[in-house]
């Protein structure tokens, strides 16, 4: 176990240590000359006397970006910039890309101007990063001013005239792009940049300050300091394209690398765990690779989700796994608070679902199932209720009606033998429910019914493989999405030190630990869909 | 003052205590053995270790063949997402009785971080991250081969307080604690239980009902013990020790937690001595797991009133060993006290990092403590026994027996148990025995109205009290239960009553209710009264609605009055209302006006004035309305002028109040003549409701009789009003009376309203300036003092005061790991008893917050130990740079009050309406009202950077060489 561990922490620590390219100074970066290599727009970059000279005459729409065609890693940028009227704005990019033909940029932005000097942007990407301008105090307004950037792995920090300003660990970091300078759409405005120097694979040193300080000065991206670990969309390769799907106009189905979310209660966290409803969602979807999020929460109701601190939205979540998909299962516990309560179950529900309308209109609603009288009469006998959860399945039926929703009606579902307490389904009860789910959905389920055995396998050993697989897989998601201590990892004991390294400049390993997950979770999913494919 | 802050910052930097220090030198068994200190009349030998297979064992629990399960984790803290899980538990056996374990079975395996478990109904429930799971040996071969999920929904989200300390109630309800981040929504057949934060559950397995209390000991309570008549404590995993009874009622309240005790530094889980082969005088003792000092704490237990007291006595045993972490606590089938040493020189969870590579996963100790001159038991092996025979040893004298029986019994067909119980009960008429029978029935949920009948008209009063907390249990099966039940509230033995209020807080009856809130008539301890209270709560949404329509009767009128003044808000003034007007609760007068002035009906505010008669506390209660509701009636009442003149210097002052915050500018010409009075209180109101009024020339008024005035207590009034209306002006004026303030007491008056306001101090330092105010060091030593007491800190006003302060100051140097080396290369050669001088009465007196030995404090972390193996380093660093780091619990919050005032301290307590915190300006609990708070920011430590600037490095060096010297010995 101790090996175990130790063998993590020198993965973690590659990127830190793992650079042994030798230092390199770019020469010609900028030839001082004239713009030979560089591209930007015409009428807005020309060079004097060594200086690089944007310029507009008159407000302009759009931010104009001239740009190196050198690619930068770890590097060490210095050069002097000079900004009139220093109440305009310019800016550095780097390791940064141009996102279509005028040449707009995406990536980070080491700012130039009042209030905004000193600062780390992300253009079109993630915005502040560091917006504390510590170094806005060194700035001289209107005369040349010293501005170094230095990028080594995920660490950044940027210095004015000497005086250390942004100090960055970015969990999110782009590793690589090209620089470019920046004249920011606005008024006219004159910026010149010289003595452009840029280094590769640079010593880790920054005004006047060593390794190890600029290293207890880093704190994470404004962004990440506040949001949650969501596995990013690019998990799934080309979603960036499927933007509106329609809505359910050809009945249900998993069309091309769909995300289908599943929530609810205590019961969906369990299908995570059994695997049989994402196991006939697998089969369903053929070769075309399904991927799904289960984001049941134990106890979760229409009412109330509860969520540790800085989790987020449901629709940050559903928006950074690019949902295309819900099925909600809701109104179990809620019925158990009588008819007279279904006007507010249907508020709060409609509330709940404008929110999933946000990222989806392709919703599925699964109705609540009868109470199972219990074994035993220790317990309460809950099919009183059954009355009562056959009047909210009907608000559900109408609610799935009146937004346009597929409706997967549990009327007719046996549950008797199938629950555990009268409310929560066995194994055997999973499986048939996923099975009833899934032929609702399609109108014929991929595999018979009686396709698992009595110990909860499916009896042939391709298809138990597959369960397998997607239960591990899903066992991955819960560590990624919903991890033990996040107190530590994102909530509001991140600065103590058990999220942190405990080597100097004690980085944190906890949210990069987290994020590795991903990469097993495609591993996972590669493994799901090879053993779907081997399955006739 | 400062160093007080300063060592906030000690506090505030975790990684001090006990929770981080160096492995071992050498892991042997042999070398700790050596490291034990230990009471004379006792020896410590090996049960197991690692050659055992149990590394970093968490709990343990012997079962009826006398093995003991250990359960262990290597998982813990966080899982690292390559590997498996696979924490297991083990079952040890000593075959051939020499007091070592010999056998290792695994029972279970491929768990994920379990934190709790224990034997029983046949199986084994775990604890397993966010699942109470049920394991189950179907076949007999000593391996789990099922499992079922009874529960999920428990909060992980700080693995350290996952559900532990699994423990039966002799009655088989299982009790289990969580911590303060965890946040829990469970499904049950009975509804969704939550809990959040810290409490205790509790679950009943065969009616799957489970019930969370809120309450107990600590922020992350962790050990729950039993006395011989059930009597139930918690240990948090802080160092108190709390009655669990009185909060076992499953309101969303949460009661201030009934501390009986408290170790002396951090300590968890706890045993009740029972054993006939120990020593007479540790019978009845607590012994808990000190796992942060290396140390078995013991405790004397005593009954007091309806609850009980504790005193701390010498350690059972102590150690230096950095790895000796004691955990769970057992008695043995011999006799013997074993201990679970989870073998770690890191236990921080927050102070040292999930990864460190010096946590221990290799290492596990299970001791055994015996006493010299004490034969051992005969282990009684009670599974081999006939269900007659093992019923049979509930009669046994030895607890170990007992309880073992029990737990069998859980696990054996009820019918047949049953039987045996029904016969065995005829035999006998000693009330221990009937009350382990009637355990074993609820256990079965098997009620037995005859044999409750016989406990509760037993002679042993704790006899009668565990009955009332059957009849309690039984109520929804339980014929005349709550005859009982009412009976038991006049019992004349408190703890009888105490119980008897807890089972009558299940009922759905408005009556038994009322029943129950005639334990009033009796006399009332905190235990009694908190359980009224959390019942009160609880039966609310049954006995209001009742009182409402006219259908809740209380025997007395105070009787209600307790239960509208414990749980009222605004929804109570409508029912005072009306009862104000029926002359049968005239005798509760005071306290309908106090609820109805919550009204927001501005015609109720002149029914209370006029009613009010003079009274000051319904007065206060109006001025709290005002805060609280911004209610001010219109037209003002003209039976204020009446008021306002009263003779009675309280009625007059808290008169004079309310006309300031009702803004009554017709009064504002007497109030200003009050000014001069006689009385204290009157003038300090007097002050502040000019300020309220803001009438023309206030600020002169005020500064003049300021100036006139001796009295400090209206200096610090004159100046807060002054403050609020033109600091500037109050800075002027607090100038010129500091040339005649002298002792610390006069400053702080001075001084305070300056901390309070947004750049006071600064403007204070200003002030001081223009006016040319030359201070003597004692003046300046002492206005350092009182800021750095505040926790407040200016940099213009320090060096201001810094110009009158001589000598070769350490300042607040830039921070650097470099500095820290070479300060903790001095701290070696540093002189402790010195440094001890400057740590107690040096310019900053750090004991005014943090607590050392018995000195008591509570600003800041408790230092008694943090020199037990801490290092140096970190010590530095806390003290020097105390927002660094901040300790759990001593994260302070700034309040901004909408008229300008900054408050900042701990929060003590906090609900929709009102924050209190403890105001590090003044020491004292300050509530605010929701609606008057501008701003909050949940800060860092109150120590502020600074705290020992004034010191020299030679008395930094001896104070850091004294605080190593503290292990919490």
């Amino acid at each position: 176990m101790r090996y175990l561990t130790f063998l993590i922490f020198t993965v973690i620590s590659i990127p830190l240590c793992g650079r042994s390219e030798p230092q390199r100074v770019e020469e010609d970066f900028f030839n001082g000359t004239d713009l030979s290599g560089w591209k930007g727009n015409e009428g807005f970059w020309t060079v004097k006397e060594g200086a690089i000279v944007g310029h507009s005459d008159s407000k302009i729409s759009k931010n104009e970006f001239l740009w190196s065609p050198v690619k930068v890693k770890d590097f060490h940028l210095s050069l002097e910039v000079k900004l009139e009227p220093n109440t305009c704005n310019a800016g550095i990019q780097f390791r940064s890309r141009p996102i279509n033909d005028y040449g707009q940029a995406r990536g980070y932005q080491a700012d130039v101007g009042q209030n905004v000097w000193g600062r780390l942007y992300h253009e079109h990407g993630r915005k502040k990063l560091d917006w504390r301008g510590a170094g806005e105090a060194a700035v001289k307004p209107g005369e040349w001013n010293h501005y170094e950037i230095l990028a080594v792995g995920d660490r950044i920090w940027t210095a004015i005239n000497g005086k250390l300003s942004v100090a960055i660990q970015d969990p999110k970091a782009d590793l690589e792009g090209q620089i470019a300078v920046q004249i920011h759409s606005g008024p006219p405005q004159t910026v010149q940049y010289r003595n452009l120097k840029l280094t590769h694979n640079p010593a880790v040193s920054l005004a006047g300050m060593s390794e190890e300080d600029l290293n207890a000065a880093l704190i994470p991206p404004e962004d990440i300091k506040n949001s949650a670990a969501i596995i990013p969309r690019s998990v799934s390769p080309g979603l960036e394209e499927r933007r509106s799907l329609p809505h359910f106009k050809n009945g249900f189905q998993t069309g091309k690398n769909p995300v289908i979310v599943l929530t609810g209660g205590t019961d969906v966290v369990k299908q995570s765990r059994n695997g049989y409803l994402e196991t006939l969602l697998t089969r369903l979807s053929g070769n075309k690779p399904v991927l799904v999020r289960n984001l049941g929460w134990q106890a979760d109701t229409v009412y109330a989700q509860q969520r540790p601190r800085e989790f987020g939205t449901h629709f940050d979540t559903l928006n950074r796994i690019d949902a295309s998909i819900v099925i909600a299962t809701f109104g179990q516990m809620e019925s158990l608070d009588g008819v007279q309560k279904i006007p507010d179950f249907l508020a709060a529900y409609r509330t709940l679902l404008d929110e999933y309308e946000r990222k989806t209109k392709q919703i599925v609603l699964v109705t609540p199932h009868r109470f199972e009288k219990p074994e035993s009469d220790l317990l309460p006998d809950l099919t009183a209720h059954n009355e009562s959860v056959e009047k909210y399945s009907e608000a559900i039926r109408e609610l799935a009606k009146e937004r346009n929703y597929i409706c997967v009606d549990l009327k007719n579902f046996e549950v008797a033998g199938q629950t555990l307490d009268g409310i929560h389904f066995t194994d055997q009860g999973h499986w048939k429910l996923a099975f009833e789910t899934v032929s609702q959905l399609t109108g014929a389920a991929p595999l018979s019914g009686d396709a698992v055995n009595e110990s909860g396998a499916f009896s042939d050993p391709q298809l138990e493989a597959l369960r397998q697989a997607i239960v591990k897989k899903n066992f991955l998601w819960h560590q990624h999405w919903r991890p033990t201590n996040w107190a530590f990892a994102y909530g509001d004991r991140q600065k103590v030190p058990s999220s942190h390294d405990h080597r100097p400049g004690k980085p944190r390993w906890m949210p990069k630990e987290i994020d590795q997950i991903i990469g097993l979770i495609e591993n996972a999913e590669g493994d799901i869909q090879t053993l779907n494919n081997q399955i006739k | 003052m400062r160093y007080i802050i300063f060592f906030l910052l000690l506090l505030s930097n975790p990684a001090w205590s006990g929770s981080v220090e160096k492995p071992a030198a050498d892991h042997s068994p042999e070398a700790q053995l050596a490291a034990f200190e230990v009471t004379e009349g006792y020896e410590i030998s090996l049960f197991a270790s690692e050659e055992n297979q149990i590394a970093n064992p968490i709990a343990m629990h012997f079962d009826g063949k006398d093995r003991l399960w250990v359960l262990c984790s290597l998982v813990y803290p966080q899982l690292v997402p390559t590997e498996k899980a696979d924490d297991k538990i083990y079952i040890l056996e000593d075959t051939d009785n020499d007091g070592r374990a010999d056998k290792t079975i695994v029972f279970a395996e491929g768990l994920n971080m379990p934190t709790g478990f224990v034997p029983g109904d046949g199986g084994v429930y775990v604890g397993e991250g966010s699942d109470l799971v049920f394991l189950k040996d179907t076949d007999g071969d000593d391996k789990a081969d099922s499992k079922k999920v009874i529960f999920s929904g428990f909060g992980t989200n700080d693995t350290h307080q996952n559900i532990n300390s699994f423990t039966w109630t002799p009655d088989g309800e299982l009790l289990y604690c969580q911590g303060l981040h965890a946040f829990s929504r469970i499904e049950t057949p009975w509804g969704i239980k939550k809990l959040d934060e810290h409490g205790v559950w509790r679950m009943r397995p065969r009616r799957l009902q489970l019930d969370p209390f809120r309450g107990v000991a600590g922020q992350n309570p962790w050990g729950i013990a039993f006395g011989h008549w059930g009597e139930g404590f918690v240990k948090g995993n802080g160092t108190s020790i709390s009655e669990l009874t009185p909060v076992a009622v499953p309101t969303l309240n949460r009661a201030n937690e009934l501390e009986i005790g408290k170790t002396a530094i951090k300590a968890m889980g706890a045993l009740v001595v029972d054993s006939p082969a120990l020593p007479d005088d540790i019978q009845g003792d607590i012994l808990i797991a000190g796992y942060y000092a290396h140390v078995i704490d013991r405790m004397k237990l005593y009954p007091d009133s309806s609850g009980h007291r504790t005193e701390n006595v010498p350690p059972l045993f102590r150690t230096d060993h950095s790895s000796f972490r004691p955990v769970d606590i057992k008695t043995g089938p011999d006799g013997a006290i074993y201990i679970a040493d989870w073998y770690n020189p890191i236990i921080g969870h927050y102070q040292a990092s999930l990864r460190h590579p010096d946590r221990d996963k290799v290492h596990g100790r299970i001791w055994r403590v015996t006493a010299k001159n004490h034969d051992l038991l005969e282990r009684p092996n009670l599974a081999s026994l006939s269900i007659e025979t093992v019923v049979s040893k509930l009669g046994s004298p030895i607890r170990y027996e007992r309880d073992r029986a029990r737990e069998i019994l859980s696990e054996k067909p009820t019918k047949e148990v049953i039987a045996a119980l029904d016969k065995w009960t005829t035999q006998t008429d000693d009330e221990h025995h009937l009350y382990e029978a009637l355990c074993v029935y609820a256990w079965h949920e098997t009620v037995n109205p005859g044999l409750l009948e016989r406990l509760h008209k037993a002679k042993d009063p704790l006899a009668r009290a565990f009955a009332a907390r059957v009849a309690g249990r039984w109520q929804d099966r339980l014929p005349k239960a709550e005859s009982y039940i009412a009976a038991s509230i006049h019992d004349p033995h408190p703890r009888v009553r105490l119980e008897a209020i807890v089972a009558a807080g299940y009922s759905k009856s408005p009556a038994l209710f009322a029943k129950a809130l005639e334990a009033l008539d009796h006399p009332v301890d905190r235990f009694i009264d908190t359980a009224l209270a959390q019942i009160s709560y609880y039966q609310k949404p049954v006995w209001f609605p009742a009182l409402k329509a006219g259908t809740f009767q209380t025997k007395k009128p105070e009787h209600l009055a307790f239960a509208l003044q414990t749980t009222a808000g605004s929804d109570a003034a409508g029912t005072a209302r009306t009862m104000l007007a029926d002359p049968q609760f005239e005798s509760i007068r005071e306290i309908l006006l106090i609820l109805l002035s919550q009204s927001r009906k501005p015609t109720d505010q002149v029914t209370v004035l006029t009613g009010a008669d003079g009274n000051a506390k319904v007065l206060e209660a109006l001025a709290d309305a005002v805060a609280l509701h911004k209610l001010i009636p219109k037209p003002i009442p003209v039976e204020l002028e009446t008021i306002i003149k009263s003779d009675k210097p309280e009625t007059r002052a808290a008169a004079i109040r309310l006309a300031g915050l009702w803004k009554v500018k017709d009064q504002a010409a007497f109030i200003a003549e009050s000014l001069q009075s006689e009385n204290s209180q009157v003038r300090n109101e007097a002050v502040a409701a000019l300020g309220k009024i803001k009438g023309a020339g206030a600020i002169e008024t005020i500064t003049k009789a300021a100036t006139q005035s001796n009295d400090a207590s209206f200096h610090q009034a004159s100046l807060d009003t002054l403050a609020a209306l033109d600091t500037k002006k109050a800075a002027a004026l607090a100038a010129a009376l500091v040339n005649k303030a002298t002792t610390q007491p006069q400053l702080k008056s001075i001084v305070t309203p300056f901390i309070r306001k947004t750049s006071g101090l600064d403007m204070l330092a200003a002030a001081l300036e223009s006016s040319g105010a030359e201070l003597t060091p004692e003046q300046s030593g002492n206005i350092r003092t009182v800021i750095g007491n505040a926790g407040a800190y200016s940099a213009k006003l320090d060096a201001f005061l810094g110009a009158n302060a001589p000598g070769d100051k350490i300042g607040i140097p830039e921070y650097s790991e470099g500095l820290i080396a070479k300060l903790a290369s001095e701290v070696k050669k540093g002189d402790p008893d010195h440094g001890k001088q400057v740590f107690q009465n040096g310019a900053i007196s750090c004991i005014g917050c943090h607590q050392v030995g018995n000195q008591m404090a509570s600003l800041g972390p408790d230092l008694s130990a943090v020199g037990a193996g801490l290092p140096v380093e970190l010590i530095i660093e806390a003290i020097l740079w105390p927002r660094r780091q901040v300790k759990e619990g001593f994260l302070s919050s700034v309040i901004t009050t909408k008229s300008g005032q900054v408050i900042s301290g701990y929060i003590q307590k906090e609900n929709k309406q009102r924050v209190s915190l403890r105001d590090a300006a003044t020491g004292a609990v300050t509530t605010i009202a929701g609606n008057d708070i501008a701003a909050r920011v949940d800060a860092g430590t109150l120590m502020p950077p600074g705290l020992t600037a004034n010191l020299s490095r030679e008395e930094l060096i001896d104070m850091v060489a004294y605080l190593t010297t503290l292990k919490g010995k």
